[in-house]
């Protein structure tokens, strides 16, 4: 008998496995980094072989089979949540958020947030003044820059790259995985469209890194801020964030990597491939642009009129503009209070950023948030409704670019966004709830939903998260953390396969048999 | 004299001509006729204000008789005009009220008057006037205009936009059976509406008078509890445990939907408990109590009814002042920001988004999450057995759409102005709900006239935009919008052409 057809068919479970393939490599190379320069090595290479047995056994002990679409969404579900919790392992085993007063639950739970926040690229830290990130080995911060570029293009489409077997349903989890309305398919093959993607994002990342180190950068911090940029992460090497530094070049590259990394990928490989700047002829990157400059301009005006100085507001609104709408999350404030702290700004430009916290940046990017397109086609939505009441039987269309959207996306939109918002309402209420101001539980819920990084009120740009957030409240905004960078429905929708199995194995109560019973029942009887 | 009210023999004029003079006319005749009886009263009292008010009404009440003789109304007017005039109409209020706070000298700054016409006649629950230094006149004026803000409302809401078939589903008017349930005409539906406010507001004033809170204390709190506008009185009238019972009887029945009151006065039970909506308001009310009880530490029951008329006064959008009633938790703040901003039934005086628009936006999701399983299915919403038709949804889209960038708008607006984020966000919730007083984060009440005056300016359009549901303002925002663009493209085109004939 073949030793193929001996293995359990489980398309997750295989996917889950290559996935903490790729994990434990990370884990193991940041072990060797460890080992040059940290105290930690030992426990990390454990972290990295516990994470290599359980992905190799379940990748040897499982095959890929037909995918369904409520298969699809399992499979990428759990592919993250346990990437993410295995994530933590390095963490917790090396004892980084061990300090005095913090019992074992809370230490696992800022593990799992550090962690669930990496891959999300999200930017939110548990590390702080109580804790600070320079005191950690360079192992560890390499694994913190890592989580978010693996986490950045998607830890499943690097699945795919390397599972051929998946066939056309690897385009089905890369189109779950994906942020904005579908992946684009860059080549006939699913795993070469996977391939190109990775292609670019590496290529991207190396010259991130090398203009970090020409702008005076060292060069472990140079690589380390190339690969949180690119994936739009915000997770930095310093307390500080980009603020240690204080130089306008080394924000200047960092602001380009993340525009970069919040457009479209599909238009930088069509851009490498072509040799021309295709990006201009897209209508969402062209908004895109403009929403960043229009945004910036308002908020240095507004910065401006409220004391600071022309230049420095200029400096201070383009950064926060730009990792905000990018969902970067660094910071230049070097700090509490200073002028790069737009937790004390005035309320006029810190409401222009709050809204930029929930549009993101583009379809198909690394970045966070409702995308522009999404945000573009609503407002063309709700003017057509506006125009609708003066000619109430006009056909009127949304017109998006050159062309006409099609009704199905224009409802799917709307739908996202009425569901976002209600997964913020909620979020926020309950954030609330766990012992937060009004202010921090709504910016830190719209940031996790968002994948952005800092919120506004007690978890501002220089301030830890452990100082804004409870530790239930802590874990409710990972989990948002993970609803938001598979853009809600997946997560919900993972739960489908094992609600189905849960139902065939539980005897059926009394009131679902009067329902089924009432379902039978012929019409009219 | 009678040559000058005489109907004038012109052509019939355009649809939307028509409708924004008839607008102004029908605006000025109610707050004139505000005006007068507030005159009237005053001069049982000190009498200062009632020349004034009675000299303003009488010309601005004479000025809208003649120009309601002037039009002539063609035989059908456009959706979109009707609904412009009923925003003129509402402007209209809104100036003369502006003009006769000026004229009586109750407030001497334009800017001030405006803020608080609007806030009157939009039936929001902020104020910058010292109420103990007002007249008996000037008292009447403001509940009054309240009351007559939730009137407007509730014309719109039951019997203007469904019989324009804009928000037919929004308004309950349709049964599953086709059976509507207040009047088969929007005509006669407004006549059973104003039956109906008025009754109410009487047996509500009579029930205040009885709960001893004497007889100009009754009226007031009548008007400003039937149209959820929150306006109080001197003396704290409210601090009286039966009063407090009696308002939160008010407040209930004023944030239930019109419908629901007219199934109750006609004994339709059935109806009643149909209705999804009137389901999820009671388990809102209900829910939101428990939760406000328990993190208020509530344990008596003078304790668990100032948590409910809290939590009433949020969700109906009235805004009736209580103190924190134990300590004050930090979600507090959070669950009646929320329960102003999603409000009380659709067809009710209440502000915010409204219930059902709510229940519409929860299917949708639902829709959505079970379309990302079945790409191509089809699936129509139903709320209560009925049907929403996908241009409602539609509608409603549009609504929370419009709502949120309404609340965002104005709390940009107020935080560039001066106030910090956590008071601008409040603000900017309650302007757009119609709802107040705004509190700070621990709790205390902010008073609207520590606010610069800019700051209040700014809340008065989210206000007005509001209480006329959002979309006839929009509307009419859009018809302005389309008329200048038409007379700049007119004139472009006349340039044009000028230039080519000078060639």
């Amino acid at each position: 008998m073949n030793p193929a057809n001996r293995r359990w068919t489980s398309t997750t479970a295989h996917v889950c496995g290559n996935a903490l393939i790729f994990v434990a490599l990370a884990m193991a190379l940041s072990a060797l980094v460890e080992v040059i320069e940290g105290d930690e090595a030992p426990a990390m290479f454990v972290a990295a072989a516990m994470t290599g047995a359980l992905g190799v056994g379940m990748r040897r002990w499982t095959r890929t089979g037909v995918l369904d679409r409520s298969m699809v969404f399992t499979a990428v579900g759990a592919t993250w949540v346990l990437v993410s919790v295995v994530g933590a392992l390095p963490y917790v085993l090396a004892g980084t958020f061990v300090r005095d007063g913090a019992g074992a639950l809370v230490v696992l739970a800022d593990a799992f947030f550090e962690s669930v926040s990496g891959y999300s690229c999200t930017g939110s830290t548990v590390f702080g003044v109580h804790n600070p990130i320079e005191a950690q080995g360079s192992g560890i911060l390499l694994y913190r820059q890592l989580t978010q570029w693996l986490g950045g293009m998607g830890i499943v489409v690097l699945v795919v790259t390397v599972l051929p077997s998946l066939r056309a349903s690897g385009l089905g989890l890369i189109d779950a995985e994906a942020p904005g309305e579908g992946a684009d398919r860059l080549a006939p093959k699913v795993v070469d469209t996977a391939r190109q993607f990775w292609k670019v994002y590496g290529a991207l990342t190396v010259i991130g890194a090398v203009l970090l180190l020409a702008a005076g950068m060292n060069p472990f911090d140079a690589v380390a801020h190339a690969l949180s940029a690119i994936s739009t992460g915000g997770f930095s090497t310093r307390n500080a964030s980009i603020g240690y530094w204080n130089s306008v070049p080394v924000e200047l590259v960092v602001m380009a990597v993340m525009i970069l990394g919040a457009a479209s990928f599909t238009l930088h490989a069509r851009s490498y491939r072509t040799r021309r700047f295709v990006h201009l002829v897209d209508p969402e990157f062209r908004w895109y642009l403009g929403l960043i400059g229009g945004w910036t301009l308002v908020v240095a005006v507004l910065l401006a009129a409220d004391g600071m100085a022309w230049t420095r507001a200029l400096r201070m609104s383009a950064f926060n503009v730009v990792t905000l709408g990018t969902s970067g999350g660094f910071g230049n404030a070097t700090g509490a209070g200073s002028d790069g702290d737009f937790a004390v700004w005035a309320a006029g430009p810190q409401v222009m950023l709050l809204l930029l916290l929930v549009v993101g940046g583009c379809t198909g990017s690394t970045s966070g948030g409702i995308k522009v397109i999404r945000l573009r086609i609503g407002v063309a939505h709700a003017y057509r409704a506006l125009r609708a009441m003066r000619r109430p039987r006009a056909v009127l269309h949304v017109r998006y670019g050159d062309g006409t959207v099609p009704e199905s996306l224009v409802e799917r939109i709307a739908g996202f966004m009425v569901v976002f918002g209600m997964f913020a309402v909620i979020g926020t209420v309950l954030v609330a709830a766990l012992g937060t101001d009004l202010v921090t539980a709504f910016t830190g819920v719209i940031e996790a939903l968002g994948n952005m990084g800092p919120a506004f009120g007690e978890a501002g740009p220089t301030a830890s998260f452990v100082d804004g957030y409870s530790t239930p409240a802590r874990l409710l905004l990972a989990t948002l953390m993970l609803v938001g960078r598979l853009e809600i429905f997946p997560m919900i929708l993972m739960l489908i396969v094992p609600y189905r199995s849960i139902r065939q194995v539980v005897p059926k109560g009394p009131l679902r048999q009067l329902r089924e019973r009432r379902d039978q029942r012929p019409m009219g009887a | 004299m009678r040559t000058l009210f005489r109907r004038t023999s012109n052509p019939d004029w355009g649809s939307l001509s028509s409708a924004v003079a008839t607008g102004a006319a029908v605006g000025g005749l109610g707050a004139s006729t505000l005006g007068l009886a507030s005159g009237l009263l005053d001069l049982t009292s000190s009498g200062a204000d009632a020349w004034s008010l009675l000299s303003g009404s009488v010309v601005a009440g004479l000025a809208s008789v003649w120009l309601f003789r002037r039009v002539r109304s063609p035989r059908r007017h456009e959706a979109a005009d009707i609904l412009t005039g009923v925003t003129v109409a509402f402007l209209g209020m809104v100036l003369l009220g502006t003009l006769l706070y000026l004229l009586t000298g109750t407030l001497t700054d334009p800017r001030d008057a405006l803020f608080e016409s609007a806030a009157g006649f939009s039936t929001t629950a902020l104020t910058s006037l010292d109420v103990d230094a007002l007249g008996r006149g000037m008292l009447l004026f403001r509940a009054g205009s309240q009351w007559v803000g939730g009137l407007t409302a509730l014309l719109l809401g039951v019997a203007i936009l469904p019989a324009l078939s804009t928000d037919r589903e929004l308004a309950d008017r349709h049964t599953g059976t086709g059976r509507k349930p207040l009047a088969p005409s929007g005509g006669r539906a407004a006549g059973n509406v104003l039956r109906l406010y008025v009754g109410f507001t009487l047996l509500l004033g009579i029930g205040y008078l009885v709960a001893g809170a004497g007889p100009l204390g009754s009226v007031l709190l009548a008007a400003s509890t039937a149209s959820t506008g929150g306006f109080v009185g001197p003396g704290q009238p409210l601090a009286d445990p039966a009063v407090q019972w009696v308002a939160i009887l008010g407040m209930f029945v004023a944030g239930a939907s019109m419908v629901i009151l007219w199934r109750i006065v006609t004994l339709q039970w059935q109806g009643i408990r149909r209705s999804a909506e009137f389901r999820t308001y009671l388990l809102l009310l209900s829910a939101g109590t428990l939760l406000l009880g328990w993190w208020s530490e509530a344990g008596g029951p003078d304790e668990w009814r100032e948590t409910l008329f809290t939590l009433l006064s949020a969700v109906t959008t009235t805004g009736f002042p209580m103190e924190a009633v134990g300590p004050w938790a930090t979600a507090a703040p959070v669950l009646l920001l929320l329960a102003a901003a999603v409000g009380p039934m659709t067809g009710s005086t209440g502000g915010g988004f409204q219930l059902f628009r709510m229940l519409g936006l929860v299917k949708l999701a639902r829709r959505e999450l079970m379309r990302q399983l079945h790409p191509s299915l089809i699936a129509r919403i139903r709320i209560g057995g009925v049907v929403l038709s996908e241009a409602s949804v539609g509608r409603i889209v549009l609504q929370q759409f419009l709502f949120v960038a309404i609340v965002v708008g104005t709390t940009g607006a107020v935080g560039i102005l001066g106030l910090d984020l956590a008071t601008a966000l409040a603000a900017g919730v309650h302007a757009a709900a119609t709802a107040g007083p705004v509190r700070a984060l621990d709790g205390t009440f902010l008073e609207a006239a520590s606010w610069s005056r800019p700051v209040r300016l700014a809340l008065v359009p989210a206000m007005l935009i509001g209480r006329l549901a959002l979309y006839p303002a929009l509307v009419a925002i859009g018809t302005a919008a389309t008329g200048i663009q038409n007379r700049l493209r007119l004139r472009w085109r006349w340039n044009a052409l000028a230039k080519g004939r000078d060639r």
